[in-house]
């Protein structure tokens, strides 16, 4: 009598009324009106961009900062720096990498400008532009993560199934895959949030 | 026997695989024509259809992407992360993405009609195409490299500028005296800024206010990123935005005919070219007034910044006026030569020289700012329209 009442509790009472699809199908004019955008799984330059404040020297062009935690490990001499003081943010000066010394806490650097800094301006903003190499990525936007789950959507036959994904480095634009997707697969990038949602309406379950 | 016999194919096996590493490696290493974006000067080519990447430190040609029969390419400029170079052609009425560091074409989108100007997002995700003949923006988005939607309601839209954080952007309307304001996340036109009053039409002179309107080319945006500045060539104005309201927060008036402005990398001065009485405003960002008006040449085209002057170029007289920015007087001017046709310039990010498309002569003048003596690269091209370098403060196209 309880483990029926248990059974009877777990139960969701709505889903049997659910349909648990294959996957989503969305239409030509669905896709144009959530201007459903289709992406690649394929191996690209992974780029992550070290942010960090520095402060500038006498000579007006050389720049002093530090990165700590696992960040400090990516800077190498001859990185490319984009480097702007906050009250300067649309005007970006072009720097590199010239000195990296190890600390206790990850490391200084020294950015060398390519033309002297803005005048009577001190502190800037420092945003070391880090190749990490090529990688098996796919856009960031394309991921939806539940709990501890790496989700993204595929195309197959027309239709937009979840996939599962184990992701490694997250760069600014895309996010390695460890695992789950094979290069040129169809990905879901803007507008995968909508084939969620109606995913979610229609069933619940993955399909892998 | 059987022992030496799999040593032998071990041996060939690693052999092979030890030889195809290498080809790749050597392959790979062939196929990169520009290592570090930042070296090159991109040359818009626009009789020959081409791209050209000119090594800054050598000055050689390194590299060429030929983009097809009558494309016309207008501008081009490359990703702030450095991945693309993107152009519009104007004839074929498409966008043309070029991988920056193969130089190869990566990818041709139809967009709307006579593809001109363009700009990137700060974080390089959208390429905005300005298709002034077609009154739209076709938006491409560059991690599936497609168009995702077209932006319609505009006026010959000639120039886009992003917000730092990305969030809107201003589109200056050279058919009209409005500034389109574009909510970045959706794609749509939110607002027009009417940058000033249209006189009656009582008032006007006909032939020149019921001809072609020359209204905005561009909003452009203070270093700090808290203004835009707009220019309207037919009322002769500067109008201040503030892009936390979207309102007009001042107007200027210059001289004749405004071209658009320039901003001074220090970011205390803006220039006008006034094409109508041939003078240059000098504009105080401090106190939003007019702090010089200098005379100046004809067809004024664009303006430079390096060494602490302004290099003004005068298109069809063949030269460069150069004014000094400390004491804003004018500091001589240059004669590139006789019977040429100047068009736009591009700063390196030293600030030393500049780099002068040449279209007649299909060269490239280099200018050094400091001594003001240059050298003409020749045959970079057929009929170069315009240069861009990677991160450079003067990026822009006429």
């Amino acid at each position: 009598m309880l483990a029926a009442a248990v059974t009877a509790a777990a139960q969701d009472p709505r889903s049997h009324t659910r349909l648990n699809p294959r996957g989503t199908r969305v239409t030509e004019s669905q896709a144009e009106t959530l201007t459903l955008t289709l992406g690649k799984a394929e191996v690209r330059l992974l780029q992550t961009w070290v942010r960090t404040a520095g402060t500038i020297d006498k000579t007006g062009k050389v720049l002093s900062g530090r990165v700590a935690g696992p960040e400090a490990a990516l800077v190498k001499v001859g990185q490319r720096v984009r480097a702007f003081p906050p009250s300067s943010k649309s005007s970006m000066y072009q720097a590199y990498v010239t000195r990296v010394t190890p600390t206790p806490s990850g490391i200084a650097m020294e950015v060398t400008l390519a033309a002297s800094g803005r005048a009577n301006t001190t502190l800037y903003v420092l945003e070391v532009v880090v190749e990490q190499g090529p990688y098996l990525v796919v856009p960031n936007e394309a991921i939806i993560e539940e709990g501890d789950k790496h989700i993204v959507y595929v195309q197959q036959d027309g239709e937009y199934v979840a996939k599962e994904v184990h992701t490694g480095i997250q760069g600014e634009l895309y996010t390695q895959v460890l695992e789950g997707l094979q290069a040129d697969t169809p990905v879901v990038t803007f507008g995968s949030f909508f084939i969620d949602a109606e995913h979610k309406l229609k069933g619940t379950g993955l399909n892998q | 026997m059987r022992n030496l016999k799999r040593i032998l194919i071990l041996l060939i096996v690693g052999l092979m695989v030890g030889a195809a590493s290498v080809t790749r490696a050597t392959l790979s290493a062939a196929v990169v024509k520009v290592p570090d974006p930042t070296k090159v000067v991109m040359i818009v080519d626009r009789d020959s259809n081409d791209i050209a990447f000119m090594d800054i430190a050598s000055k050689k040609i390194v590299g060429r992407t030929f983009l097809g029969n009558n494309v016309n390419p207008h501008m081009v400029m490359m990703s702030p992360d450095g991945r693309y170079v993107v152009t519009g052609g104007t004839r074929a009425n498409k966008a043309y993405i070029i991988d920056a560091k193969t130089l190869e074409l990566v990818k041709v989108i139809p967009v709307d009609i006579a593809p001109e100007h363009l700009a990137f997002s700060p974080d390089s995700r959208w390429y905005y195409q300005g298709n002034p003949e077609g009154d739209s923006i076709s938006v491409i988005d560059m991690l599936s490299l497609t168009k995702i939607k077209s932006i319609p309601g505009l006026v010959e839209p000639l120039n886009t500028v992003f917000l730092p954080d990305g969030s809107k952007a201003y589109v200056g309307n050279y058919g009209a005296h409005w500034v389109g304001v574009i909510d970045v996340r959706r794609h749509e036109l939110l607002k027009k800024i009417q940058v000033a009053d249209v006189p009656g039409v009582a008032k006007l002179d006909p032939d020149k206010y019921l001809g072609e309107i020359k209204g905005i080319n561009i909003p452009q945006i203070t270093n700090d990123g808290r203004y835009l500045y707009a220019t309207d060539t037919d009322l002769g104005v500067v109008a201040k935005i503030d892009p936390r309201e979207d309102k007009v927060d001042k107007i200027i008036r210059v001289g004749k005919e405004p071209w658009r402005p320039y901003m001074s990398h220090d970011g205390k001065y803006l220039i006008t070219p006034n094409n109508g009485d041939q003078t240059i405003s000098i504009v105080d960002l401090r106190t939003d007034k007019v702090a010089a008006t200098l005379e100046a040449g004809e067809n004024m085209t664009g303006v430079n910044f390096a060494a602490g002057k302004a290099f003004v170029i005068s298109s069809t007289s063949g030269f460069v006026y150069v004014y000094d920015m400390n004491s804003l007087r004018p500091a001589g001017r240059m004669k590139i030569g006789t019977n040429i046709q100047l068009e736009t310039a591009t700063t390196d990010t030293k600030d030393e020289k500049l780099y002068l498309a040449d279209s007649t002569e299909n060269a490239v003048v280099v200018i050094d700012a400091k001594t003001q003596q240059f050298e003409k690269i020749m045959n970079v091209g057929l009929y170069p329209w315009g240069t861009h370098i990677m991160d450079s403060k003067d990026n822009y196209c006429h």
